[in-house]
C-alpha cells in the first residue's frame, strides 16, 4: 500500500508538470495525461497487465512493463540528444557571428598592433 | 595559374592548440598566399596570439567547437572579404604551399568547383599501416555513401572555387565535416579532380591528428546528422 501511494503521489507530479508546460503540443498533453491515467490505474490493479501482456504474446504484466518503459526511455533520450544538436547549431552560428564580426586580429588594417604582438603582447578582442 | 599568388586566394586553418607550431605554419604560407585566416578554436593555449604575431588574421571561438566548425567560420570570413578562391590547410605543419599552388593551377585551368588533396597520388611519408588501411576503408565508405571515386578521403587540404564555398553548409562541427564536404560535392554535382599531395607524418601530427579510433566517432556522428538533416 504505501509503495502503490508513493507511486500515485509521483504520477500525479508527472501530471502537474505536464499540465503546467506551455510549450507542449496538445498532443503530447493528452498522451501524457493518458499514460499518467493509465500508470496509476496499474499501479492500483497490476494484475490487470498480465492480461494485456497475454494478449500481445507477454508472459508477465511486469515484463510488458519494462518492455514499454525501455521503449519510451529510448526515446526519450534521442528526444533530448536531437535537442541539444539543435541547441549546439544555434550556439554555433552564434560563436561564428562573433567571431566573424569581431575578428581578433586583421594584419592589414593594424600594423601597429601586428608590432605589438610581434613585441609579446596579447591581442585584444574589438 | 602560375606560382605567383593570387592576390584573392584565402587560406583558412582552423587550429585548437597548436601554440608551438602555428607561428611557423603561418609564416610560411604568407611567404606565398597574402591571405591567410585562422581561425582559433577555443584554445586553451596561445595559438591566437602565436598566428597574430606571425601575421595572420585570427578569427577566434569562444569555446572549442571543432574542426568542422572552425573552416566554416573561415570559410564565411573569407567570402565576406572577397575571396575568389579558398583553401582549407592544416595547423599542424603537415601540408606544403607549392601543393596548393598546383591545386589552383588545376582548378583554374580546367575550371572546377573543388579540387582534393590526396595523399596516394602523391606522397604521405611516415604513414602508419593503420592509417592506411582506416584511409583505404574510407575511400571504399565514400563511394558507396556519395558514389564519388576519390583515391583519398579526410584529406585536409583542398581547394574550392568562390561559387562551390558558398554553397558549403558544414553542420558536422567536429571531424565528420570530411565526409559531409564530400556529400555535399556529390549532392550539389560540383566539378572536382583530385590532385597528389605530400602529407607529411611528423610526431607532432601523429600527437595532434586524428586517432584511429575516432572513425567509430564520425560514423557516429554521420549517422546523427541524418537523423536531424
Amino acid at each position: 500500500m504505501i509503495a502503490q501511494c508513493l507511486l500515485t503521489v509521483g504520477l500525479l507530479a508527472g501530471w502537474l508538470y505536464a499540465f503546467n508546460q506551455s510549450g507542449v503540443s496538445k498532443l503530447l498533453r493528452l498522451i501524457l495525461y493518458i499514460t499518467v491515467a493509465l500508470g496509476i490505474y496499474f499501479v492500483w490493479f497490476p494484475e490487470q497487465t498480465t492480461g494485456i501482456a497475454h494478449l500481445i504474446g507477454i508472459g508477465r504484466g511486469t515484463d510488458l512493463i519494462l518492455y514499454i518503459w525501455i521503449v519510451l526511455s529510448f526515446i526519450m533520450i534521442l528526444n533530448l540528444h536531437l535537442k541539444m544538436k539543435q541547441l549546439l547549431s544555434y550556439l554555433t552560428e552564434l560563436i561564428r557571428f562573433i567571431a566573424v564580426s569581431h575578428p581578433l586580429h586583421e594584419p592589414h588594417d593594424n600594423e601597429n598592433e601586428k608590432q605589438d604582438l610581434k613585441n609579446g603582447a596579447k591581442p585584444e578582442a574589438r | 595559374m602560375s606560382t605567383t599568388p593570387d592576390r584573392t586566394c584565402w587560406i583558412v586553418i582552423p587550429a585548437y592548440n597548436e601554440g608551438s607550431m602555428i607561428r611557423t605554419v603561418v609564416q610560411s604560407v604568407l611567404q606565398t598566399f597574402p591571405h591567410v585566416v585562422v581561425v582559433d578554436d577555443g584554445s586553451t593555449d596561445d595559438t591566437a596570439q602565436q598566428a597574430a604575431a606571425a601575421g595572420a588574421t585570427v578569427l577566434q571561438h569562444l569555446i572549442n567547437l571543432g574542426q568542422g566548425a572552425a573552416l566554416q567560420t573561415g570559410l564565411r570570413y573569407a567570402l565576406q572579404h572577397g575571396a575568389d578562391y579558398l583553401v582549407t590547410f592544416d595547423a599542424d605543419g603537415q601540408h606544403r604551399c607549392e601543393d596548393v599552388e598546383k591545386m589552383l593551377a588545376v582548378l583554374c585551368e580546367q575550371q572546377l568547383d573543388v579540387v582534393l588533396g590526396s595523399r596516394f597520388l602523391g606522397e604521405a611519408p611516415g604513414m602508419s599501416w593503420s592509417r592506411w588501411l582506416l584511409l583505404r576503408l574510407a575511400v571504399v565508405f565514400t563511394r558507396l555513401t556519395t558514389g564519388l571515386s576519390l583515391t583519398d578521403v579526410h584529406n585536409g587540404l583542398r581547394v574550392f572555387s568562390r561559387d562551390a564555398a558558398r554553397r558549403l553548409r558544414l553542420r558536422q562541427n567536429r571531424m565528420a565535416h570530411g565526409s559531409e564536404i564530400l556529400e555535399q560535392i556529390a549532392r550539389y554535382q560540383m566539378k572536382y579532380a583530385e590532385v597528389g599531395n605530400t602529407i607529411e607524418y611528423t610526431d607532432y601530427s601523429r600527437l595532434k591528428g586524428q586517432k584511429t579510433s575516432n572513425a567509430i566517432r564520425i560514423l557516429i556522428d554521420l549517422f546523427i546528422g541524418k537523423l536531424t538533416r
